[in-house]
């Protein structure tokens, strides 16, 4: 027994934590492609993440097309969104001399539009999607862990490894990559900037709402969704380092798990507080990053 | 000097703010229109004005939009049959962000109404409440509370303290020392976990307990306050499945993610474990805890299964009106704030802030929608019944009534 | 605030000419802002007045670390609430004075705000954001799990009256025009704080650290004490303004902390320009304002807001002030210099309007006219002269 409860508990509670941590994951990656390409920390991220899981919930509910569906069309929709986006806002953002406030507080106001006007015309009630895995699980150690919360681990892995060979084979994988380390350099030598951020955006977008649709049937859509989901995702980011992908990626499953450890070792309280905390620690440790990896301070 | 010429996409940059400029006119004129349009008129000098402060914007979850338009049905109710004494009712809502300063400032500009109004609803949040009561009383225009529960409302009203201010709703305290009592005639339970959440609600609500289960001699296990924007409640409720309590008390607000959190109750097998307290089953967990055959017992101030005739009629009015009914029980909020305040309204001798003040005071209002009726005590505290139901699934069962 | 008209024919200089009119500028807005009580139509309008001087505050706090140093510091919202806490706790627990615990909760947040500084500071400017943001976090959650000491969620409610009882003298502040005039104290004293801080050496000297730090560690400045002291300084003002609020509105409370209070602030400075003094200020003003304009809509005002933010954002990345004042420059000196050429027609000078020369000559200097900050009256008068 440890602390008073059997190791199979506390596997069960890793369990649990990794298939959480895996839908956070895919924001997690979302989050730093958009920062380290665009510049800009985007404020209105978690409503991006609300938006597709409007879409998501459209797609396999009102349509009837299903969860499996949903996960492809819900990412191309966004994809094509965050594409959408460069032209419609990003684009100006960058070329303002200060784009990072500016950035700032164009997105806090687009947060504050997107949640009011979608509680507006939708209501503050969640949504949740029919789905048949919704009621099954799977118990480690008296822990249960939901099968779609499994399911959305494994979409996670698939998608962000495609991500991954996407980053290191394709030129458009390694400009993007490039980007975020040495910002002047990306520019002289010719890297497309239109191109590099649109992409970036897109992917960065779309793995945003692949996060959605995989987690609405069981944590419902609802217009302040994203304010639970960009504070974890943010605090994912900040430990790993910005910059780094794989970094979110890792980071996000340890924090899934420590979450989940601290919530069932402990208390709810402590569960809550482990992304500050770890924050903290983080920053105090390695002020740039846990991950090694050099990124030019912006 | 040389000119450095820019190399400026200056044609661009001015399609980009005629664009941005047009967004800013269309923006403005359609601010207009729906000022125009949703603010009633306020030409007639036969009408009163209430005014109703609560957390409208989305980032407090936006559930009081509903208990506005609750509110706004009683009052078309109203005028519709003749007003009071043929004097129109003006509802106009004000968001308070549910935090003191807009607070403050959402009061502020409702009592700077023309006329003045004569009676405040509101505030839907313990702190905005408790920031607005020394302006009421300042200004001498009672403030009718809803469902604020923070205890020191009612300990700093009334007799000795604000003597504006009016509470019709059950505080914490009370709905809790009535559930401790239910458990200690009916049950044989001796130990719970408590779950609540990190609100202001969640974390009042949980010291009431601590000290009502202490009082009844009953074994706290756990104390768990969630952050219901998480997840992932499974690792908690696995914990708290392994202590085995004999029931599960459960104060946790109704905000959206309170529904992950029945749900995984459901879902991690706890069924056996009597969910107990101050729940809210409506129709957005109607189907959970159909599914689950999630069973206790709770005291509420609505339920989805309440069938009073005052219920039935509010339930009705509601869907009619076009409202959802996973909303009910936020709804139910307003309705019955201003049926309270339309029957002191309808007593009163003046339609002064000061008669509706005597009104209140004077106040019997019955039947509730729970059945009960409003009269207020010293501490301008009224004891509404508090339904007791024992459920299982949806099946509910009143078990009674309990004044509160 | 407005900067004088140049007049060909004249002989005053245009220097001396725009002091005046700025100087009388001044005393007639705060003419206005010290009877604001006495002519406002209702409370509600003396409240709104004392939101526009707290915000007003609050965002050249912001300004000051901002724009004099280019620091995005999301913690003045925290260090106006840890002000409000510390401000309530001296005041309940060594029973004294309100207005003594403003000042001595505003000293100790400055005192919080140095292991802070030093921490934070020594980093990129981005990841000084981050930290504000996470501080902020922090601070919000110890304000509401540590119920023994804030109070929790609920908070501290029923705060005393800020009465001042000294000798004969007896002053109340009870009722809104009264926290108007006692907030009016406090915005007053920060705004002429910070006015006199970033006109003075030590200002050239922090705008010298923003504009190249390893240049101005080479002169011996030691660059960490001054970023921690403008700090500090500014949390000092931030908690001052942030305790007179709280006892406003009689409850202190996590809330408190919260980005509720960080986009106005962000939009301010933004809008106005950062490192623009009146620009900030009537920003301030007019954002405040611009809300309660809003509220007419009832639920809706949270969803324009928003959009204000991000139009304004949009349109005006430079901020209304230095956007305003280059185009301003700019009609002025394609006046001038039609003028000239009537006069001399022989004069045959490249005519590239001044607006433009002086926002080149910023750019080849690195930074945006607002960054700058000069006195624009002054320059425009010099390249006046050249071109004769």
């Amino acid at each position: 027994m440890i602390f008073g409860f059997p190791p199979s508990f506390w596997l069960g509670l890793v369990v649990n934590g990794l298939a959480t941590g895996g839908a956070y994951a895919l924001f997690a990656a979302g989050l730093t492609i958009i920062f380290g390409v665009v510049g800009i920390l985007n404020f209105a991220q978690g409503e991006f993440f609300m938006v597709g899981g409007f879409v998501a919930f459209f797609i396999s509910q009102n349509l009837g097309w299903g969860y499996w569906v949903s996960l492809v069309l819900t990412t191309a929709v966004m994809a094509a969104v965050g594409a959408g986006s460069y032209y419609g806002m990003f684009r100006r953002l960058q070329r303002s001399p200060r784009a990072v406030e500016v950035g700032l507080v164009t997105t806090l106001g687009l947060s504050i539009l997107l949640q009011n006007g979608f509680t507006i015309l939708f209501g503050a009630i969640p949504r949740s999607p029919n789905n048949s895995l919704l009621n099954d699980n799977v118990v480690v150690g008296g822990v249960d862990t939901g099968v779609l919360m499994l399911i959305a681990l494994g979409i996670s892995i698939v998608a962000l490894g495609g991500l991954h060979l996407f980053l290191k084979r394709s030129r458009l994988g390694l400009a993007i990559r490039g980007v975020p380390q040495n910002r002047e350099l990306a520019a002289i030598i010719g890297v497309s900037s239109a191109k590099v951020t649109t992409t970036a955006l897109a992917v960065g977008m779309g793995l945003t709402g692949l996060a959605a649709a995989a987690i609405i049937p069981f944590y419902g859509v609802f217009p302040t969704m994203g304010t639970g989901f960009v504070f974890t995702g943010f605090a994912i980011v900040v430990i790993a380092g910005f910059g780094s992908i794989g970094g979110a990626i890792v980071i996000a499953l340890l924090l899934g798990v420590v979450m989940s450890v601290a919530g069932g070792g402990f208390s709810a309280s402590a569960q809550d507080a482990a992304p500050l905390v770890l924050m903290t620690a983080a920053l105090l440790v390695r002020p740039n990053g846990l991950v090694k990896r050099a990124v030019r301070a912006q | 000097m040389q000119p450095i010429s820019h190399t400026t996409t200056r044609s661009r940059s001015i399609r980009y703010r005629l664009a941005v400029s047009l967004a800013a006119c269309g923006l403005t004129a359609s601010a207009a229109v729906i000022t125009l349009s949703t603010s009633p008129a306020v030409a007639s000098t036969s009408t009163v004005n209430v005014g109703f402060t609560l957390p409208l914007s989305a980032a407090t979850g936006g559930l009081a939009v509903a208990a506005l338009k609750g509110a706004q049905l009683v009052i078309n109710q109203t005028n519709a049959a003749g007003g009071i004494n043929g004097h129109k009712i003006n509802l106009v809502g004000q968001d308070n962000s549910c935090n003191t300063v807009d607070g403050v400032t959402s009061a502020e500009k409702l009592l700077s109404l023309n006329p003045k109004p004569i009676a405040l609803l509101g505030a839907f949040c313990s702190v905005s409440t408790e920031a607005i009561e020394p302006i009421v009383k300042r200004a001498q225009v009672p403030l009718l509370v809803d469902t604020a529960g923070n205890d020191d409302i009612t300990t700093s009203a009334g007799v000795g303290g604000n003597n504006w201010v009016f509470r019709w709703g059950a505080s914490n305290a009370l709905s809790i020392d009535a559930i401790f009592s239910y458990v200690k005639a009916h049950t044989s339970i001796h130990k719970i976990a408590i779950i609540t959440d990190n609100t202001a609600f969640g974390l009042d609500g949980g010291n009431d307990v601590v000290a009502a289960a202490k009082a009844a001699g009953i074994t706290i296990l756990s104390n768990d306050a969630l952050n219901l924007s998480d997840t992932n409640f499974n690792s908690v409720l696995a914990r708290v499945k392994a202590e085995k309590p004999d029931a599960v008390f459960d104060w946790v607000v109704w905000l959206p993610g309170a529904v992950n959190f029945y749900r995984e109750y459901g879902q991690d097998g706890l069924v056996n474990t009597p969910l107990i307290g101050g729940l809210e089953i409506d129709s957005s967990t109607d189907a959970i805890f159909k599914q689950y055959q999630i069973h206790g017992f709770y005291d509420g101030m609505f339920t989805s299964g309440l069938k009073t005739p005052g219920a039935v009629s509010f339930e009705k009015a509601w869907l009619a009106s076009g409202g959802n009914a996973a909303d009910e029980g936020t709804a139910y909020d307003g309705y019955e704030s201003a049926q309270v305040l339309v029957a002191a309204l309808k007593k009163a001798k003046t339609l002064t802030p000061a008669g509706v003040q005597s009104a209140l005071k004077a106040l019997s209002y019955g039947p509730s929608i729970l059945g009960g009726t409003i009269k207020f005590d010293a501490h301008n505290q009224a004891h509404d019944n508090l339904t007791i139901v024992t459920y299982k699934g949806t099946s509910a069962s009143f078990v009674g009534t309990t004044k509160s | 605030m407005t900067t004088s008209e140049h007049s060909l024919l004249s002989i005053d200089p245009p220097v001396h000419r725009g002091r005046l009119a700025k100087s009388s500028g001044v005393l007639i807005l705060l003419a206005i802002v010290a009877t604001f009580p006495l002519w406002a139509g209702s409370d509600y309008y003396v409240t709104v007045g004392t939101l526009v001087l707290t915000y007003a505050g609050l965002s050249q706090t912001l300004n000051m670390v901002y724009g004099y140093l280019g620091y995005m510091s999301i913690s003045q919202v925290t260090f106006w609430g840890i002000g409000a806490y510390a401000a309530v706790k001296v005041t309940l627990d060594w029973h004294v004075n309100p207005w003594v615990g403003i000042l001595v909760g505003s000293l100790i947040t400055a005192i919080i705000a140095v292991p802070f500084g030093l921490l934070s500071m020594r980093r990129s400017r981005n990841a000084f954001a981050i930290v504000s943001i996470v501080t902020m976090l922090f601070a919000a959650l110890i304000a509401n799990d540590w119920q023994s000491f804030t109070g929790g969620a609920t908070g501290i409610i029923n705060l005393p009256e800020p009465n001042i009882h000294l000798g004969s003298i007896s002053i109340t502040v009870v009722d809104e025009r009264q926290f108007y005039y006692a907030t009016l104290v406090i915005a007053l004293a920060v705004l002429a704080i910070v006015y006199l801080l970033v006109s003075s050496r030590w200002g050239r000297l922090l705008k010298s650290i923003k504009a190249d730090e390893s240049l101005s560690a080479s002169y011996g400045t030691n660059n960490t004490f001054h970023k921690v002291l403008n700090l500090s300084i500014a949390a000092f003002l931030a908690a001052s303004l942030g305790a007179i609020t709280v006892f406003r509105v009689t409850v202190v409370d996590p809330s408190m902390i919260n980005f509720y209070y960080v986009a106005p602030i962000l939009g301010m400075v933004l809008v106005g320009g950062g490192g623009s003094f009146w620009g900030v200020t009537s920003a301030a003003a007019a954002l405040t304002i611009i809300p309660e304009i809003l509220r007419m809509t009832d639920q809706y005002q949270a969803l324009f807001y928003g959009a204000v933010l991000m139009i304004v954002a949009l349109a005006l990345p430079e901020g209304v002030a230095p956007t305003l004042m280059k185009r301003r420059q700019a009609s002025l000196a394609r006046r001038s210099l039609h003028e000239r050429r009537r006069l001399e027609p022989s004069l045959s000078v490249a005519t590239s309007p001044l607006g433009d020369a002086n926002a080149s000559a910023s750019v080849a200097a690195g930074g945006s006219p607002a960054e700058l900050d000069i006195d624009w009256s002054l320059v425009s008068g010099d390249l006046q002269e050249d071109l004769t």
